[in-house]
């Protein structure tokens, strides 16, 4: 067993016996805390090894282990390998058990009266990652023994800054969104509910803060890499991660409203416990082969379901046993007692970002709900058994929620908490806010979503309004108090983003053909300068951009990566006002085609079908240039045409092992023998002249120009040649009456010296050439070079307006919920006296 | 206070027939037969096929591509796709078509190439 298995096996006893010594404490063993804390802190020391283990095994090559051999490579540059540590699935559990066991230490020591159950659940979540790793271990062999010279290298389209910081960001962030669950669960078996929200609010804020640049940074990565155009695809990897963000934003908020009022303490368990879970769903969707045969990704392991599987069920039943046993025992206060209230903005926002979540959720679980459904009577004629949802269902269902958050968002500022003891009648709001969602609702499913954008451009621009005038005012007071206000501003200018980029319309597909007339497109002027080879496996083509006022040399790329994927990288111009996006869709070049006889393939925009080979002469005996030709039919606008290039074999001007014919100004050199035929090929280089080939067989004279052959015999050298084997062959040339022998010498593989040349030949009617590059008359095939004489390249160009508000207004949001951050670690440490502290926040915020 | 539990419930039920109207508009059966396909109810179907090698004809000037695929049937089908050839296209052996099918052709919207790419090696 490997050293890092070893160490897994090892830390999964130690974190198992944290377990049990945090649930003896947790029953009354008060004594076991201290044994629970080791035990705890010796299998977080134990990851740590792990994974600087790991990671030295990644740096140092270690390529016998599979994982490092599937996803690294000598040529592959620090930076990237330190990536590789989580670039796969194996890699990327480790990393997260890192995380966590990390995070865990944080946790428990500021727990307080939580630590027992709490750490006990942590330290079962571990167990998990360790289960997980041991079933798929990182440590794993590639076929025992092997000495492995190379890796397989990191795939291109995770070698990028962005995707390299992407997978942490991720990570972190599902430890952190981890934090109000583990409390959760300690505060309903405790029965105590006063402070977990204090002690964790700034845990939810971190992991916002980690999860959304998570998120935001692969769709950076998306933007810049994939080249279909956007930044969001509603992949099921995607969303994934958005999940657990979207209920984390609620829960997020909910706490804020507990902080000051006291209110919403049920909502917000169920949300830290409903959050968690996604946190896990996410990871059983993508890692598991739960949706192998629905997405172009394919994904991981049938192995891991089952336990990832078990651990939810677990979770499930544990956590809604505990909420229902302790749910009367929860004394919140009320949510809200009036509608035009802070409390009542929050329990709407609460619902809505839930609402959205949910959607999500359906909309990715498509398949599954498929399969389940497939079992139930009535609904089996209704749902397919195999289905997914295209982007319009995520589409259609998000409208109307932005639409309520948003409005939500930019009241947010304006509407105070809720006054104590006032006790209006606001049916008449309640009936309209109630219709306003059924009516949105409705306008979703039948109206244009045009109209929604629209609404939702002009509602976060109010939203950026309003939280930028309270943060204008509020500042002065200190920096602490603007966090969620400045991260409303973010939101507001990364909706605007959002609606503006969406406004510059499909893609516009156009072909640029070298040396042809420039072609105008979206107020820009595309001139094609042709292609750029810029690695053996990668291409540019040079396009110049003329526009908005400037000239750009463009160069979008494309790639055949390791995996015989093409990989398009578009070329973004960027400006703060529009992106340019120009995405490559095919790239101008000959195209190399293998051909068995008989068969047709689609090259460039015609058929071309191998018919047959050109007769040829086999048994070769004359001077000049063998050839070899091939008969192949184009099918160009419904009619075919025949074409025929050969490719010529040139003898070399001088074979290895020639050597001198004494007194004849001449050379000869031996290209081939044939042991069974008892034959020798050689040429004659004479000084003037053109050489000449024949082939001799025993005791025969053969003519060679003016030269008559004849072979005596072969034999081996006397002594051991260092290098592959020789062979002495020995021929009597006669010449102009005067007959000598010589011994040249034959190496297998070396001596002939045989170059081939291929002339492409026009083929009518199609703008094109094609060259015989090599043939196999053993299977009977050919590889052709079809060139096309005009190079055209294709691109998808598209504008993005303002799509740089997107990226400002999410790097806003971050900051502002840093600094939210900053102020919900202070308040973690004060002692607990709710009331003055709800009086002393409701004069902050008046 | 109890008319603002009725404001939730009216949201949620309101969300819930969103959800469900757009998923049973939107939702795009997975068929695995040609025959299946023809039958479909839906907009639209995703259909997977090994795609006939020698069949395929693609009119840059159009972008046009036509090709043909085959089902676990043997069946063949004809796929009419307007737009620029998928760049790892002529590599694939097989692709999963979304569209509907009508005058004795499938015309795809999309088409995705399924590639031997993994998120790890295959095992």
């Amino acid at each position: 067993m490997h050293l890092g298995n070893v160490l897994l096996v090892v830390m999964l006893t130690v974190t198992l016996s944290a377990v049990a010594a945090y649930v003896a404490a947790g029953i009354g063993r008060r004594e076991y805390i201290g044994a629970g804390r080791a035990a705890y802190i010796a299998s977080t020391v134990l990851v740590s090894v792990i994974s600087v283990y790991f990671m030295a095994l990644i740096l140092g090559n270690h390529f016998e282990l599979e994982y490092i051999f599937n996803n690294s490579s000598k040529a592959l540059s620090t930076y990237y390998k330190v990536s590789v540590f989580w670039a796969g699935q194996q890699g990327s559990f480790l990393f997260w058990a890192l995380c966590a066991g990390l995070l865990g230490i944080f946790v428990m020591l500021k727990a307080r009266e939580f630590e027992p159950w709490l750490m006990t659940f942590w330290s079962s979540m571990q167990g998990l990652f360790l289960i997980l790793l041991l079933i798929d271990s990182p440590f794993k062999l590639t076929q025992a023994g092997m000495e492995i010279a190379d890796g397989q290298g990191l795939r291109e389209l995770l070698q990028n800054p962005w995707m390299a910081i992407h997978p942490p960001l991720v990570f972190i962030g599902y430890a952190a969104m981890s934090v109000p669950a583990a409390f959760a669960i300690a505060a309903l078996i405790k029965g105590q509910f006063g402070s977990w929200c204090r002690t964790t609010l700034v845990w939810t804020v971190f992991g916002w803060i980690t999860l959304g640049a998570g998120i935001i940074v692969g769709a950076y990565w998306a933007y810049e890499v994939l080249g279909w155009g956007g930044y969001w695809g509603w992949d099921p990897v995607e969303n994934a991660s958005l999940i657990p963000w979207l209920t984390g934003t609620a829960l997020l908020h909910g706490m804020v409203a507990e902080r000051y009022r006291g209110s919403f303490k049920r909502a917000n368990i169920i949300m830290a416990l409903i959050t968690f879970l996604f946190v896990f769903y996410a990871t059983f969707l993508t890692r598991s082969d739960a949706l192998k045969d629905f997405s172009v990704h394919t994904f991981g392991d049938a192995r891991i379901g089952g336990p990832l599987m078990f651990f939810m069920g677990l979770f499930l039943i544990v956590s809604a046993a505990l909420s229902i046993w302790r749910w009367k025992a929860v004394q919140s206060k009320p949510s809200f007692t009036t509608i035009k209230s802070k409390d009542f903005a929050i329990f709407l926002a609460i619902i809505t970002l839930t609402a959205s979540a949910m959607f999500v959720f359906v909309g990715t679980s498509a398949p599954i709900i498929g399969k389940m459904a497939s079992h139930v009577p009535v609904l089996n004629n209704i749902i397919p058994a195999q289905v997914k949802v295209d982007q319009a269902f995520y589409n259609r269902t998000n409208a109307p929620i932005i639409l309520i958050v948003l409005t939500l968002m930019a009241l947010a500022p304006i509407v105070a908490w809720r006054r104590e003891n006032v006790q209006e009648d606001q049916q008449g709001w309640g009936v309209i806010i109630a219709a306003l969602v059924v009516g949105l609702s409705i306008l979703a499913l039948r109206l244009n979503l045009m109209v929604f954008a629209v609404a939702i451009a002009i509602v976060a621009l109010a939203g950026l309004i309003t939280n930028a005038y309270h943060v204008a005012r509020t500042c002065k007071f200190g920096l602490r108090l603007i966090g969620g206000f400045a991260a409303h501003v973010g939101m507001g200018i990364l909706f605007l983003g959002v609606i503006f980029s969406a406004a510059g319309g499909k893609a516009k597909t156009i072909a640029l053909v070298k040396g042809g007339k420039p072609v105008s497109s979206h107020g820009y002027t595309f001139t094609y300068n042709g292609t750029k080879d810029l690695a053996s496996n990668t291409k540019g083509m040079m396009i110049r951009v003329d526009g908005n006022g400037r000239t750009v040399k463009a160069m979008p790329t494309m790639q055949i990566t390791r995996d015989k994927e093409v990989m398009a990288k578009p070329h973004i111009v960027k400006s703060f006002g529009r992106d340019l996006y120009i995405a490559p869709k095919s790239i101008p070049g000959p195209e190399e085609k293998v051909l068995a006889r008989g068969d047709s393939v689609q090259v460039q925009d015609f058929q071309l079908k191998f018919v047959d080979f050109t007769p040829h002469d086999h048994e070769h005996n004359h001077a000049g240039p063998e050839e070899i030709g091939a008969k192949l039919d184009a099918m160009i606008d419904g009619k075919k045409v025949s074409v025929a290039p050969v490719m010529e074999i040139h003898r070399g001007t001088m074979t290895k092992g020639a050597v001198d014919v004494p007194g004849m100004d001449a050379k000869i050199g031996v290209d081939r023998i044939s042991v069974e035929e008892r034959a020798v090929q050689v040429t004659v280089f004479p000084e003037k002249g053109k050489l000449q080939t024949a082939t001799l067989r025993r005791d025969q004279k053969v003519a060679a120009g003016e030269y008559e052959l004849t072979f005596n015999g072969w034999r081996l050298p006397d002594q051991g040649h260092a290098g592959g084997m020789q062979v002495i062959v020995s021929i009597g040339v006669n010449y102009r009456g005067k007959t000598v022998t010589v011994e040249p010498v034959y190496e297998p593989g070396q001596s002939a010296d045989v170059h081939t040349v291929s002339k492409p030949i026009a083929i009518p009617g199609a703008d094109a050439t094609i060259k015989l590059d090599a043939v196999d008359f053993d299977s009977g095939r050919v590889l052709v070079t079809v060139t096309s004489n005009t190079e055209t390249a294709v691109v998808d160009v598209s504008v993005k307006p303002f799509i740089s508000l997107l990226w400002i207004g999410s790097i806003l949001a971050l900051l502002g919920a840093g600094i939210a951050m900053w102020r919900r670690n202070a308040e973690s440490y004060e002692k607990p006296v709710p009331n003055a502290e709800g009086a002393k926040a409701k004069r902050r915020e008046r | 206070m109890k008319s603002y539990y009725l404001i939730a419930a009216v949201a949620v039920v309101a969300f819930v027939a969103l959800g469900a109207s757009s998923f049973l508009n939107s939702m795009t059966p997975y068929v695995t037969t040609f025959a299946e396909a023809r039958a479909a109810k839906q907009d639209k179907v995703q259909v997977p096929g090994d795609i006939v090698k020698g069949k395929t004809t693609y009119d840059k000037k159009a972008a046009a591509l036509v090709f043909y695929i085959k089902d676990p049937d043997g069946e063949e089908m004809k796929v009419s796709y307007r737009g620029v050839r998928p760049g790892n296209f002529d590599q694939a052996d097989r692709v999963v078509a979304i569209g509907r099918y009508g005058n004795g052709e499938f015309k795809a919207e999309q088409l995705l190439v399924k590639c031997p790419s993994k998120y790890q090696a295959e095992r």
